[in-house]
């Protein structure tokens, strides 16, 4: 199953390079192969305690809320009665869910973008407002956003969020790896850093999905075994492990083919067709099928297996 | 075993394995049959190039509490290598390592004790930086929180930074200076609540004579007086209530030992008081406190009050008997006057009290006199400043005589 499963990826990786390589589009973010360099964050759902300074340190890290905002007011625990989205000001909240085991603590939940591997975000943009960086994390250039919010409809994880701000200067907003942080030497993500518990982990990608095994195997029974990230969408760069099943967290059960060869037929099309590749178009409409079936093939697999 | 320590990482437990391994011959090496390979090896196949070994030193855990008395720790340990947003944290270590004795011992958290060391301190193995170099090991922040509350969430389930954490000046809604928060700060902060004792008689245990009592108004104590658990049981083992079924010797303590919890309050040198608590069975019990005993008795007003809404301080002192001295802050502006039962008309309503109440006596009757001519005929009660209403703490009473 493995070894299908990594085939798999790599012909669908390897076929995603061609398909998009081909024409030298400039819109959409080149899409690339995985690579072992990739920055990426991890983390682990068992020891989150729903503290939310890492929502104060992100917006205090990326000026989303007044300069002094006091610590002490993400102790109010009572906006876990409520579910909650990312928003223009706020790049990360935590979700509280009910205990994996009766009587257990609750399980907290922290969302941010989850800086895809091949992000759908990026491909939808019509002015490249989007960026996958060479380092992996996913950011935006606001300045050039039209206000399509293309991104929005095409995100998986219903990420980006648009700034009301101002009507005539539309603003996309969403996490950025803290990629001006990680830039200077020894930096790390702000919620990484304030993170009480150590439960965000910043580093290679390829390093983080390691660690997460070695948790896993460290200690039986603490979570499902699930790396929610490694393959989703064609993997992500946030990774998760949790003590209980994803699909109860709020996670989005998704497939493992990379959205943009998805969206790139439907959002992409115009100007395509505008640049007359009809053929292509056609080619790449045939290839995202095959990519549906196999995908649902591999998932179908997936799930036997469970 | 109670539940707490349930949550500590498994790899302790892995290093009570381990100990129990090596027996009794502390120099057998560790009997490899009893341990899975993944519990030193990180890969699942080592080759003698490839050890694959994990970095974690936790097997040499063992035999820390033999070497270890807990007499020798320390009573309070400030952690405080890592203060930024909050003030140091005041580590209770001494109730922290009679919580520990009920379980797993000191390694509970000392987990590595190197043979024939002392515990070496946390921050010699975790990095303060969060950008660890290790990701399998936690930074020092990380390994902190991780051991507190793996117990401390497990009670409570929640995440009460607070609890731990005195907020810097500033920082906090609270208005908490900016000093150095000692124990008194947490100490019973945690604790969940427990509930109030229905037990006020009590036998003496340490010296018993036959038919001689003890009354302790547990109820009184906290509501009346405003005492919490910790105020007197902050001696108290824990195990005294955690270790059910434990016979719990007694211990022998002098008189003052004794009488220590109840000597912060109560004269207990004075021995014509003792009959306060100490009492013969058929004689007559002692009474609760009367505030008129102290030549002042309560008002209506007064008397359903905690005794700490006069009395600040612990122990309760001697209060000026003057109005003043609890009202000084009653001003015609911020008093809202209708709760005494009389509304003041618009004539009146911004007159200083001293007006009516002659050098701000409010339990004597007002007076006029200051501004209206008596022979007009003006004069409390007959003529009053404005409607009367039912003031409001006799609005559910029936008998509004009294
Ligand atoms: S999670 Fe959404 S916003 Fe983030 S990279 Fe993926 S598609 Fe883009
Ligand atoms: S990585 Fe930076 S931007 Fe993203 S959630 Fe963390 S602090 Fe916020
Ligand atoms: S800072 Fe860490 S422990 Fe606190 S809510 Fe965020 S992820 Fe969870």
């Amino acid at each position: 199953m493995n070894t299908n499963r990594r085939g798999f990826l790599k012909i669908a990786a390897t076929a995603g390079v061609a398909a998009v390589a081909g024409p030298s589009d400039a819109r959409a973010a080149p899409v690339r192969r995985i690579s072992d360099d990739w920055l990426g964050m991890l983390t682990d759902i068992s020891l989150c305690i729903g503290c939310r300074k890492c929502e104060w340190a992100c917006r205090k890290a990326n000026e989303l809320g007044p300069p002094d905002e006091p610590i002490q007011d993400y102790e109010d625990m009572s906006v876990f009665k409520h579910h909650r989205r990312t928003d223009a000001k706020n790049y990360t909240v935590v979700n509280r869910y009910p205990p994996a085991t009766p009587g257990g603590n609750p399980v907290d939940v922290k969302k941010q973008c989850m800086h895809c591997n091949e992000p759908a975000c990026a491909s939808a943009c019509l002015v490249a407002a989007f960026r996958k960086t060479p380092e992996a994390p996913v950011i935006y250039n606001e300045s050039v956003c039209i206000g399509c919010r293309y991104c929005m409809v095409a995100c998986p994880f219903t990420i980006p969020a648009y700034s009301y701000d101002d009507p005539f200067t539309p603003a996309i907003k969403k996490c950025t790896m803290c990629f001006d942080r990680i830039s200077k030497e020894g930096g790390i993500p702000a919620c990484a850093e304030i993170c009480p518990e150590g439960a965000i982990s910043f580093g290679k990608r390829k390093d983080l999905i390691a660690l997460a095994r070695d948790k896993m195997r460290d200690k039986p029974g603490r979570y499902v075994d699930h790396i929610y990230g490694e393959h989703e969408v064609g993997g992500t760069c946030w990774l998760y492990i949790s003590p209980k099943p994803f699909a109860e967290l709020g996670f989005p059960e998704l497939d493992t083919i990379p959205r943009p060869a998805l969206t790139k037929t439907f959002l992409s099309a115009v100007p395509l067709v505008l640049i007359a590749w009809p053929a292509l178009l056609m080619g790449a409409h045939a290839f995202t099928r095959r990519q549906e079936e196999l995908g649902k093939d591999d998932k179908a697999k997936h799930s036997e297996k469970d | 075993m109670p539940r707490l320590f349930i949550a500590m990482l498994t790899i302790l437990l892995g290093a009570a394995v381990a100990e129990s391994a090596r027996g009794q011959d502390k120099k057998m090496p560790l009997a490899m049959e009893e341990l899975p390979c993944t519990f030193c090896h990180l890969c699942e196949n080592p080759t003698p190039r490839y050890l694959c070994l994990r970095r974690c030193p936790r097997t040499s855990a063992a035999s820390i509490d033999r070497k270890m008395s807990l007499k020798r720790g320390p009573d309070l340990v400030y952690l405080d290598e890592l203060e930024n947003l909050y003030l140091p944290v005041p580590f209770d270590h001494k109730g922290h390592a009679e919580m520990a004795k009920m379980t797993e011992g000191c390694a509970v958290c000392h987990h590595y004790t190197p043979e024939g060391a002392a515990h070496p301190a946390c921050i010699s193995c975790h990095e303060v930086s969060p950008k660890q170099r290790d990701m399998r090991k936690p930074s020092l922040k990380a390994a902190y929180h991780r051991q507190c509350m793996s117990c401390h969430r497990e009670w409570s389930h929640e995440t009460a930074c607070g609890v731990c954490h005195p907020p810097k000046a500033g920082g906090a809604k609270s208005g908490v200076a900016s000093r150095r928060p000692t124990k008194d700060d947490i100490v019973g902060k945690m604790h969940p609540p427990i509930p109030e004792p229905h037990t006020e008689i009590y036998e003496p245990r340490s010296k018993p004579v036959p038919g001689e009592k003890i009354i302790f108004r547990h109820k009184e104590h906290i509501h009346r007086f405003g005492l919490k658990c910790v105020d007197c049981h902050r001696e108290d083992s824990c195990s005294r209530c955690h270790e059910k079924g434990k016979e719990h010797k007694q211990q022998t303590r002098t008189l003052a030992e004794h009488h220590k919890p109840c000597s912060t309050c109560h004269n207990v040198d004075d021995k014509n008081a003792c009959d306060r608590c100490h009492w013969k069975e058929g004689e007559s019990k002692p009474k609760p406190f009367d505030h008129a005993s102290t030549g002042w008795p309560l008002s209506k007003q007064h008397v359903e009050l905690g005794c700490r809404a006069c009395h600040k301080r612990v122990p309760f002192h001697k209060l000026a008997r003057k109005c003043d001295a609890c009202h000084g802050d009653w001003k015609p502006d911020t008093f809202d006057h209708a709760v005494t039962g009389q509304v003041l008309d618009e004539n009146h309503e911004e007159a200083d009290c001293a007006n009516c109440h002659a050098n701000r006596k409010f339990d004597a009757p007002p007076k006029c006199d200051e501004c209206h001519d008596e022979d007009d005929g003006i004069a409390f009660p007959a003529k009053r400043p404005g409607p009367e209403v039912i003031p409001s703490h006799r609005k559910n009473d029936k008998s509004t005589g009294g």
